[in-house]
């Protein structure tokens, strides 16, 4: 399985480096030959947030045939695009975020005759996670349980931040609702003039219509 | 030495929908469309916890669509989890044992769907952990626990920011659909009358006939 390969280079990696941290592992899903899939992430303006995608082989130690490759795009939500992977088997990718909003990750396989499903592992991290906890450990020279303690501030401000967003989110939803019901209020309000107006017009039209027609 | 490892999963939106959203083509979902996602958990006893939220579009008519279906099976091949008919859920269960488990998510209807979900798999080394490491301080428990923690208010965080979306799509759409059948109404109110007034004359014009009524 080559996922229990990516851990036997990660472990080595860690045991090279002597620190306990975290090994990620990613998200791994089926993609049809001839179509699409696209993944998408809500990232706040001036998050960092890095990527890594693989194509996992589906014979064990054989090289990836070439119909099981991928292309790959990565757009922000105005349309730039922030990475492009054409007919690769791996790749990965890194930004800051410009503009906050969902960024979209698109796969997509050229179509066979022999419909095959490929088998992606795509890592996607933004904020807290995507930082790079190794360098930090190699600068400072701190400790493990300095680290640790670290990642967990990280969180806690992160959280805390989160906090803010939503708030903010509440009271923007508070003020839609507030002018859906006033405007709701004044369409029945208006509807209710209009339709006595409309009423009274044909009334007034129809009868001087009739006098017209000497009929009244 | 001992690597303990702890897999994040994040928040990710993943379109099951049509090229009707217009610039992103996808799977199309049909009748039994189903969408998988598979997650490797390390060490067998691992807590994996997760929620996931259906975000409507302006595509759904009936406001009680059921919801999607979400099931969770084991390398082994049995199911660990189902719920059925939900708009969103959160579960979380012990892993009864290490491998590939695989996430599903099944639409049993025609409209398409989007679904936000994040998934996390969160491992407390114990004391047979402890054993086998010298290196591990009991410290270490601590600060893993804290750390699970942590991920669970995260978690709850992810789900509570889903459902805010989910819920600012309703009310963006129900101011849109406010405004637009209001105008619409008036609109056709006045086109009725119209057409009222307009046939009422015709009834009576000179060149149908007089007294025909």
């Amino acid at each position: 399985m080559s996922g229990s390969l990516l851990l036997t280079i990660n472990l080595l990696a860690i045991l090279s480096l002597g620190v306990i941290f975290n090994v990620a592992h990613s998200l791994r899903y089926d993609l049809q030959s001839g179509t699409s899939k696209c993944i998408s992430e809500e990232i706040k303006s001036n998050a960092m947030s890095v990527g890594k995608y693989t194509v996992i082989s589906p014979n064990e130690g054989f090289p990836l045939p070439d119909s099981h490759r991928v292309t790959v795009r990565v757009n922000s939500p105005h349309g730039n695009n922030y990475h492009f992977g054409d007919h690769v088997e791996a790749g990965n990718f890194a930004f800051t975020a410009a503009e906050s909003g969902g960024y979209t990750a698109c796969f997509w396989t050229p179509d066979h005759k022999v419909p095959v499903t490929v088998t992606i592992e795509f890592d996607w991290r933004t904020g807290v996670a995507a930082k790079d906890w190794s360098n930090v450990a190699k600068k400072g020279q701190v400790e493990t349980m300095e680290l640790e303690l670290k990642k967990l501030y990280d969180t806690v401000t992160s959280i805390h931040d989160e906090m803010f967003y939503l708030r903010e989110r509440e009271e923007e939803m508070q003020q839609l609702n507030r002018s859906t019901n006033s405007k709701m209020a004044t369409l029945s309000f208006v509807s209710l003039v209009i339709c006595l107006s409309v009423a009274g017009l044909q009334f007034w039209h129809l009868k001087t219509f009739f006098e017209r027609k000497k009929l009244l | 030495m001992e690597v303990r490892s702890e897999k994040k999963m994040w928040m990710v939106l993943v379109m099951v929908t049509l090229s009707l959203v217009g610039k992103i083509s996808s799977l199309s979902v049909t009748v039994n469309e189903v969408e998988c996602v598979y997650e490797y958990v390390l060490y067998e006893g691992d807590t994996v916890s997760g929620n996931f939220v259906v975000v409507d579009h302006d595509i759904f008519w009936s406001s009680d669509h059921p919801g999607i279906d979400f099931t969770v099976t084991s390398p082994a091949g049995n199911v660990v989890q189902t719920l059925k008919g939900v708009s969103g859920d959160k579960f979380d269960f012990k892993a009864p044992r290490s491998g590939m488990y695989k996430f599903c998510f099944h639409n049993p209807y025609s409209t398409p769907e989007t679904v936000s979900f994040y998934i996390h798999v969160g491992h407390i080394p114990n004391e047979h952990d402890l054993a086998k490491d010298e290196h591990l301080d009991p410290v270490n428990v601590k600060i893993a626990e804290l750390r699970e923690a942590l991920e669970s208010v995260t978690a709850e965080q992810k789900y509570l920011k889903a459902r805010d979306t989910r819920h600012r799509h309703t009310n963006e759409s129900t101011q849109k659909r406010v405004i637009f059948y209001t105008l619409g109404e008036y609109l056709l109110l006045a086109i009725a009358s119209g057409l009222q007034v307009i046939y009422i004359r015709q009834l009576f014009s000179k060149s149908v006939g007089y007294n025909r009524v």
